[in-house]
């Protein structure tokens, strides 16, 4: 509880530093008639987005990420004890189903209009592919493997430049995230015979309207750029099933050095919070109303929590394309309930304006 | 299921107004800011005025069009009343326009224009005339523009396509091109007077 309070209050601090003004001096346009020609090829510019002024942007980014082990709260906890395998008593935090590798990876096309150089409509379509292994103490289920693939959710986002200094910028970006994913899909689990709903992450969206909002601050000290982000994606209703996924909120702060012009390593500390789901989709339980729940990730309550992760990476800019790579390791995770923990996360980016 | 599609519509409608909230909010806090990248081409356009001979001498002023999006807004002006003249003493005067027209294009010995606008100043554009013309944009050297802004390693630089500038009876003085990647062809020689007025 202490740890959720402290989370919100280091979200909240972090966006009031972030929006404070920043004391910079400009360039003012009696001192910018002064220059010579070649004290003007010599100014350093405040260019840190290494893009042009091209009116569209494309991007296309590939994320994947592993779910492997278990968690109660912060606590470890072994297969075998959230497994259960009838030769123990049945409790809420045992289970006949037992998910063992979760892998979900997205394939993220963008494409960006740039209204002005610093005001940008995007809408970016994601296409999900998720896999989890299971183990279950129904016969013929021993070891089975549930996928699910398809369409996600549809973003469609507005970005501004809120401020800039001189050599500062403060972006804020707002949006409107579809409900495009299906949230009806099946898969033969050992529940029954035949295909039966899949639970809350096999689904491919969340199937309501969100709103997701981000604040984003860049300070370049020539060598070097950090900056911080904020996000929050505000959930709103409930879908058709009767749920509503939690809200997710990150803060990040992250440092980025110009070697040279292609390459440019970047390391990242980002802290993510999301709640657990609130409703319940009736379709995947089982009538027994002392255990209803077969797998640990069919019980609401079961999601959210906080991570902390360390993210190392590159950008690197090959003849005007550019292209981010990044690696994310989870350093602190506190999840709610019983929850198969991340182990890796991995990224690729490609960034190409015309 | 009619309520259900009533509920949705409702949540739409709330989304579709926080956004257009958000953008109206966001683009009142974005107007007037140019940054320094942008100060910096600004200031690189009017020198560009001194540094480039335009055929017709009888003209008395420098008309520099900017057209299509406007990246320099007021400041250009600004520095512009700061330094109202070229270097040939001729006055610097500069005009905008968003449409892209004939008549936009005509009266302009010097146009910046806008990445987004391009395509529609190669409609417009005569085959034959006298205007230096200035951009940034990957493409637009490739498309025959003669002058383009690019940026390396935080710095502004200049692309010149020699032969579309010679072509255009224009000459770009010694002193920029040192300082610019020549895409093709070598510096037009200048003068002697040119050189002096350049030494000014």
């Amino acid at each position: 509880m202490k740890s959720i309070m402290f989370s919100k209050l280091l979200f909240v601090n972090l966006f009031f530093i972030s929006a404070c003004p920043f004391l910079a001096i400009a360039n003012t346009p009696s001192e910018m008639a002064d220059l010579s020609l070649q004290e003007l090829f010599a100014l350093s510019t405040d260019d840190m987005d290494m893009r042009t002024y091209e009116p569209w942007s494309f991007n296309f980014l590939y994320k994947r990420s592993k779910l492997d082990g278990y968690l109660n709260g912060n606590d470890k906890v072994t297969n075998d004890e959230v497994y259960f395998d009838g030769g123990e008593p049945r409790t809420d935090d045992n289970y006949p189903i037992l998910p063992t590798t979760i892998t979900q990876a997205s394939y993220i096309a963008s494409i960006s209009y740039f209204l002005a150089k610093e005001q940008s409509i995007s809408i970016s379509l994601p296409y999900i592919v998720q896999s989890t292994d299971h183990i279950s103490l129904v016969p013929g289920y021993d070891e089975f493997n549930i996928s699910s693939d398809g369409m996600g959710d549809i973003t469609v986002n507005f970005t501004t430049l809120l401020k800039s200094w001189d050599n500062e910028k403060l972006s804020l970006s707002v949006g409107v995230s579809l409900p495009t994913g299906s949230i009806d899909e099946k898969g033969d689990t050992p529940r029954a015979l035949g295909n039966q709903q899949l639970p809350y992450t096999m689904q491919l969206g969340s199937g309501t309207w969100d709103l997701p909002i981000g604040l984003s601050y860049i300070n370049d000290q020539d060598s070097y750029l950090w900056g911080g982000n904020l996000f929050a994606k505000i959930r709103s209703g409930k879908n058709d099933r009767n749920y509503r996924l939690g809200n997710r909120f990150a803060a990040s702060i992250w440092s980025k050095w110009n070697l040279n012009n292609t390459f440019h390593p970047v390391m990242k500390v980002v802290l993510q919070d999301w709640g657990q789901i609130i409703g319940q989709d009736d379709e995947i339980i089982v009538p027994n109303p002392q255990f209803p729940y077969p797998a640990g990730i069919t019980k609401p309550s079961n999601y959210g929590g906080q991570k902390v992760s360390v993210v190392v990476g590159a950008d690197i800019m090959i003849y005007s394309q550019a292209f981010a790579v990044e690696i994310a390791k989870p350093i602190y995770q506190n999840l709610n309930g019983i929850q198969t923990k991340e182990t890796l996360n991995f990224s690729v980016n490609w960034q190409s304006d015309f | 299921m009619r309520l259900k599609l009533k509920k949705q519509q409702r949540q739409c409608n709330v989304f579709i107004v926080c956004l257009l909230f958000f953008i109206s909010i966001s683009s009142a806090f974005a107007k007037g800011d140019v940054s320094k990248h942008q100060q910096i081409m600004a200031g690189l356009l009017l020198h560009l005025t001194s540094f480039t001979q335009w055929p017709e001498q009888s003209s008395e002023s420098i008309n520099l069009c900017i057209l299509g999006d406007d990246l320099f807004e007021n400041y250009i002006n600004d520095i512009a009343k700061r330094r109202s003249k070229s270097r040939s003493g001729k006055a610097i005067v500069i005009s905008r326009s968003k449409n892209i027209t004939k008549a936009s294009v005509d009266s302009c010995q010097m146009i910046y224009i806008a990445p987004k606008q391009l395509s529609q100043l190669w409609d417009v554009l005569p085959e034959e005339h006298n205007i230096l013309l200035v951009s940034y944009s990957k493409n637009f050297i490739a498309q025959g523009g003669m002058i383009n802004f690019v940026t390396d390693n935080k710095r502004v630089k200049l692309e010149v396509n020699l032969p579309a500038v010679l072509n255009a009876k224009l000459k770009l003085s010694s002193t920029l091109l040192k300082h610019a990647k020549i895409i093709s062809g070598g510096p037009q020689p200048l003068s002697s007077e040119e050189k002096k007025n350049e030494g000014k």
